[in-house]
């Protein structure tokens, strides 16, 4: 197979050479290719992505494109061979996910949305829930800057229903 | 890198902007338990932890857990009140150091926690687990019998009715199999409707042909459980160990030779059957043949402490399985009571088998749980999916 490869370019106008294997992972990019949208000499403008996000998401992309071929190509492999490549790349995604900040995962995830990337948003989800779930409120809505729209009326109302949970 | 003064300070980009489906993809994977914390972040927060959507993304990941869930009736008020095992997540099991324990205030680390309460004013101690979803079925209702259904949706904890039964039945005997309720007995008039039939799906109810008076008793049903496709039952009186089946293939009552050991469990967990009796777990192989019942080790110490703290044969005790663990699950109370408060207790018992053979018990934490007046009963303990 012949890896073409395509251009993408970010918000901030930054470019970046993908292959389009990888590029595929996104459904977004997956489509324009299929329509013939995507001008070999031209990049694809991401217009809700920003440079250093992009690069994340190019960099999850890389590592899974081979993925994908994998499931034809190790038909054979045994099962430990499996098991041990998983492993792999779960320990790529725990490093991965690990080096960035919440804010930083939180434009990931928003970048993932926009391009349709399935498996990203599910790694970013799961380490977003991981991170949150022993936040309280007022921390969980300053990571992802939630307006707090419950007047202090019906804030109260809810803690005193679930009082039990605060004492 | 550091951001110059000078540079207009971009407002971060709120979660808010990420369509509800993602939201609820983070929510779906956090335990049910951080939900009431979680459900003040905001209005939206507040809406999708008890939304049919995220229960949905749970079942499609498959991150579902047990809850045990338990009411209690108040025989004064002829009032019910259901409750979920809440375990504080934030709140680590305290360890060795908690014997100097100073002046400082206990915290709860386990409690039931009440939900919003039916207007259904039955008691019967007929309930069925599906899924989600509890059945409650039957009466009494005022001590008559009645054919009403009631179902809490233990995602969203609210109510609903369910379509009647055929028939008025008190505490009738209910099993599920198969995407059906089997309801057995619990009529008052023989010649009415022995057992019916409701198909999950369709929620309609069907008739079964009542069986031949031998098997058709007046005694009530001790208890019944499915088992090899088949609804078996035993009943309060007579032989102790001789049982009854119900055959839905082909339509047939029959009656079972040598006893049905599944009959005489009160939880089933990994092929093996458990049972607390007196002041103590006994286990039972349900894949052996020819096995026996046998106490489960390491537990002196949760008898003394069962039996020390209101534990008796004359109060009810449960043992449910939940989550890969058992509960046992008593109301503590002493003849002389000075305060009128019964105590709702609470152990978790990890099992292993060590050296394959003997089961041994491991108590993780045993604790109150609720205190309520002495007229409150502990009338069900049911493990739920969510």
């Amino acid at each position: 197979m012949s890896s073409n490869m395509i251009m993408l370019k970010s918000s901030d106008g930054a470019s970046f050479e993908i292959e389009e294997a990888a590029a595929r992972k996104s459904k977004i990019i997956a489509n324009m290719i299929e329509v013939e949208c995507v001008d070999e000499d031209k990049a694809i403008p991401l217009q809700n992505v920003t440079g250093n996000i992009l690069a994340l998401v190019i960099e999850y992309c890389n590592k899974h494109i081979v993925d994908d071929d994998d499931d034809v190509a190790t038909e054979e492999a045994s099962e430990e061979e499996e098991e041990a490549k998983k492993k792999k790349v779960d320990d790529w995604e725990a490093e991965f996910m690990n080096s960035m900040s919440l804010e930083t995962m939180f434009e990931l995830l928003l970048a993932a949305n926009y391009l349709n990337i399935k498996s990203l948003i599910d790694l970013v989800c799961q380490t977003i829930a991981n991170n949150i779930k022993d936040k309280t409120p007022e921390e969980v809505r300053k990571i992802f800057s939630i307006e707090n729209d419950f007047t202090p009326e019906e804030e109260e109302e809810i803690r005193k229903e679930n009082a039990w949970a605060f004492g | 890198m550091k951001i110059s003064s000078l540079s207009p300070s971009p407002t971060p980009p709120s979660f808010t902007l990420l369509p509800n489906e993602i939201v609820v993809n983070c929510l779906a994977r956090i335990s049910r338990l951080y939900y009431p914390t979680l459900s003040i972040v905001s209005k939206t927060f507040h809406s999708l932890v008890s939304s049919t959507e995220l229960y949905a993304a749970r079942s499609h990941l498959g991150i579902t857990e047990q809850c045990v869930y338990v009411c209690l009736w108040d025989t004064s008020y002829e009032s019910l009140q259901w409750f979920t095992l809440w375990i504080n997540p934030n709140k680590t099991l305290p360890d060795s150091t908690t014997k100097k324990r100073k002046k400082k205030k206990k915290t709860t680390r386990q409690l039931l926690a009440p939900i919003k309460s039916s207007n259904f004013p039955s008691i019967s101690r007929s309930t069925i687990v599906v899924g989600y979803e509890i059945y409650v079925i039957g009466g009494p209702i005022e001590h008559e019998p009645s054919s009403a259904v009631q179902v809490l949706d233990c995602r969203s904890h609210t109510w609903r009715n369910a379509p009647s039964m055929n028939v008025a039945r008190k505490n009738p005997s209910a099993c599920v199999y198969d995407g059906k309720i089997y309801i057995l007995g619990g009529v008052r008039m023989e010649d009415e409707s022995w057992a019916e039939v409701f198909d999950i799906k369709t929620q309609t109810w069907e008739r079964l042909t009542d069986p031949a008076t031998e098997i058709l008793k007046c005694s009530s049903i001790y208890r019944i459980a499915e088992s090899q496709g088949k609804i078996h039952f035993r009943y309060y009186s007579g032989y102790p160990l001789r049982s009854f089946a119900y055959d839905p293939k082909q339509g047939k009552w029959e009656c079972c030779k040598g006893p049905v050991m599944l009959l005489e469990s009160e939880c089933v967990m990994d092929g093996v059957g458990y049972l607390w009796t007196d002041t103590r777990l006994l286990s039972y192989d349900l894949q052996s043949t020819g096995g026996y019942w046998r106490g489960v080790k390491g537990l002196d110490s949760l008898g003394a402490k069962y039996m020390r703290n209101g534990g008796s044969t004359d109060n009810t005790t449960k043992l449910v399985s939940c989550g890969g663990k058992l509960y046992l699950i008593w109301e503590g109370y002493m003849n002389h009571n000075p305060n009128n408060r019964k105590k709702i207790w609470f152990a978790e018992i990890a099992v292993e088998k060590p050296n394959g053979d003997e089961v041994w018990g491991n108590v993780e934490w045993v604790d109150v749980v609720r205190s309520v007046p002495t007229s409150c009963d502990l009338l069900h303990c049911l493990v739920v999916s969510v």
